[in-house]
């Protein structure tokens, strides 16, 4: 067997593994040793286990992940998350369809503590769903709005696929999280503007809902829900203004949090040990993720699987805008197979000397290829998200009725993606202004 | 039997978290106090970077695993899975634990090679400081060792038909801060 051969191989045994439910982190590794070793021999592939792991932790700017996790955790513990989606539904109820449009604004706030799409659209299944339905909403629309808002985790800084893309690409993780600010308004803004319009032309896809206490202003309600913003934007204008790394401010964003919880008296061991061991588990399946296919992608440049792709793909996509059309194909499809961690460690390196010959922007495509990998979150016939709504509903909801309700969704985001795509300035205008 | 040495591994992953959870926090007072200093009195805390890579970060990172390991939290694709037949489910549950003991037992023995070899050359770092950093390779083995141990009891577990297995097979729902809106 010659190279390639022996890294095609390791690609179909890859899936093989990944379809018998093996953990995603095993398989890569597996593959990459037995392939390196029938590559360049054993000695070669212990030499990858040995360097790979312990220099991998101690990358700087990946610390950055346990303390934005912690950060998150310690806000949703200790209730600074609890009370988005109530107050905010008293703000939109003079708005059509109001109780989804306030999905859509509390999932945005929420993803920016949570940092997961799953974990966003798990929390509000349980809290929004139920009450839309009560109100006589249309279940396609309920949960279909769940499901998508719940995408907005991963555009919405701090975000750890910003985290891994930048560690990548070696792209400023900084300008990354700035540049997800506008389109990740931009997302939101357009759910609830489809929304509106939608319930607004036919008004029995959400009925009036009757919501308690309406008499509470728009300025009773910031007071009730400003410490998660105040801190997100702490953060975020910290790292805006170059005072300091995202690693460091997730370290500060973490000790914010911790004094914010302490000063509501909502701070105590419980809270502490749920958020360590969240933190714990989440960090370290992450980075075995990452780790393993670190090693894969060693694997698959000895195979010279990317120089070979790169090479037939390049004879046929010879401008930007042909190369943008396929990471909009590529993303699409893949992102509706592997999450969006193991995606993009898979196909960044193999695409990354494509981009670079064009001189693409890696910032604006980073935007880009984590709202396609959020798309993918949607679009049957395994967006995750949808299944995560599923679960969480039983047999109340019909998957297609999910589905259904989520594509309409996803025709807003493909209006966003087009916006991206046109406008760079979208996604490039606020790091632009960075030190 | 089985009970019991689940009883007693899972015990044993709860117990690294305290090790685990004191370097979280140490790393988030250290990071904050290095930024914090900088900032204002131009005075940062040398030493930091080496302290967050080769300690905080390894044992974060490492003896974590086996916490993901028994509380079956490791990222995996559920597509197919989902349409197998019980029998075909059970064999993949198997073949799962056999490649995660492969798995995690080699990176552990190596890792293990690698933190006897540091020991023996008093492995350190030079920066401001000369950092003493070969304890801290030990973590590495200590958590793959224990990850291979809980896979070895699953694979036992799934062989005999214990009730955890029964378990396993249909645990798959996402659990963080469900509560928490």
């Amino acid at each position: 067997m010659d190279r390639l051969e022996i890294g095609g191989l390791g690609v179909a045994v890859l899936l093989v593994m990944l379809a018998f439910r093996v953990p995603v982190a095993v398989a890569m590794g597996i593959v990459a040793f037995v392939g390196t070793w029938m590559i360049i021999g054993i000695t070669g592939a212990w030499g990858i286990l040995t360097t790979v792991p312990y220099t991998f932790v101690s990358n700087w700017n990946l610390s950055a992940i346990p303390m934005f996790l912690l950060m998150g955790f310690i806000a949703a513990q200790s209730g600074l998350t609890r009370g988005l989606f109530s107050e905010f539904r008293i703000l939109f109820r003079k708005i059509p369809g109001g109780l989804a449009s306030a999905t859509v604004l509390s999932a945005a706030m929420f993803s920016t503590a949570s940092g997961s799409s799953v974990a966003t659209s798990a929390a509000f299944s349980r809290i929004a769903i139920p009450e839309m339905l009560r109100a006589g909403y249309k279940p396609s629309l309920a949960t279909g709005v769940v499901a998508s808002a719940g995408t907005l985790g991963s555009l919405i800084p701090p975000s750890v696929a910003m985290i891994i893309y930048g560690i990548i690409t070696e792209a400023s993780i900084a300008k990354l999280f700035i540049a997800g600010i506008i389109p990740g308004a931009l997302t939101a803004t357009m759910y609830i503007a489809m929304i509106t319009i939608r319930v607004w032309l036919n008004p029995s896809l959400a009925p009036k809902a009757v919501i308690e206490g309406q008499a509470k202003s728009a300025w009773a309600i910031i007071k009730d829900v400003w410490p998660l913003p105040a801190l997100i934007m702490g953060v975020l204008g910290g790292i805006f203004l170059g005072w300091f790394t995202p690693t460091e401010a997730g370290a500060i964003g973490a000790a914010l949090a911790v004094v914010i919880a302490l000063s509501r008296g909502a701070f105590n061991y419980n809270v502490l040990k749920g958020a360590i061991l969240d933190t714990a588990i989440g960090t370290s399946t992450l980075f075995l993720v990452a780790m393993a296919a670190t090693m894969f992608a060693v694997f698959l440049g000895l195979a010279g699987l990317p120089a070979a792709v790169s090479s037939f793909a390049t004879t046929y996509i010879d401008s930007p805008i042909l190369l943008i059309l396929m990471l909009v194909a590529l993303y699409l499809v893949i992102g509706m197979f592997i999450d969006s961690i193991g995606a993009m460690i898979l196909t960044l390196p193999v695409l990354l000397p494509m981009l670079s010959a064009m001189n693409m922007d890696l910032i604006w495509i980073g935007i880009i290829i984590i709202k396609l990998l959020e798309i993918g979150l949607l679009s049957p016939p395994v967006g995750m998200n949808i299944y995560v709504v599923k679960s969480s509903m039983g047999s109340a909801v019909r998957l297609q009725e999910i589905f259904k309700g989520a594509g309409w969704f996803i025709l807003a985001d493909l209006i966003t993606l087009a916006l991206l795509i046109l406008f760079p300035a979208i996604s490039l205008f606020l790091p632009e202004l960075m030190k | 039997m089985l009970d019991a040495l689940d009883a007693l591994l899972r015990k044993l992953c709860y117990l690294l978290m305290f090790v685990v959870g004191f370097f979280i926090l140490l790393m988030m007072v250290n990071i904050t106090a290095d930024v914090s200093l900088k900032l204002f009195f131009n005075a940062p805390l040398h030493g930091t970077s080496e302290l967050v890579g080769n300690y905080y970060m390894t044992g974060i990172v490492f003896l974590s695993i086996p916490l993901a390991e028994v509380e079956n939290r490791q990222i995996y694709v559920d597509l197919f899975y989902n349409i197998m037949s019980r029998p075909l489910q059970l064999a993949s549950l198997a073949l799962v634990f056999v490649l995660q003991i492969g798995f995690f037992g080699v990176l552990g023995y190596e890792s293990l090679l690698d933190a006897f070899e540091a020991m023996q050359k008093r492995e350190i770092v030079e920066g401001y400081y000369r950092m003493v950093i070969w304890p801290a390779r030990f973590m590495l083995p200590v958590g793959l060792a224990l990850a291979v141990m809980i896979s070895a009891l699953r694979l036992v577990q799934v062989i005999v038909r214990h009730s955890a297995a029964e378990k396993l097979l249909t645990n798959n729902s996402p659990s963080q801060n469900q509560e928490n809106v």
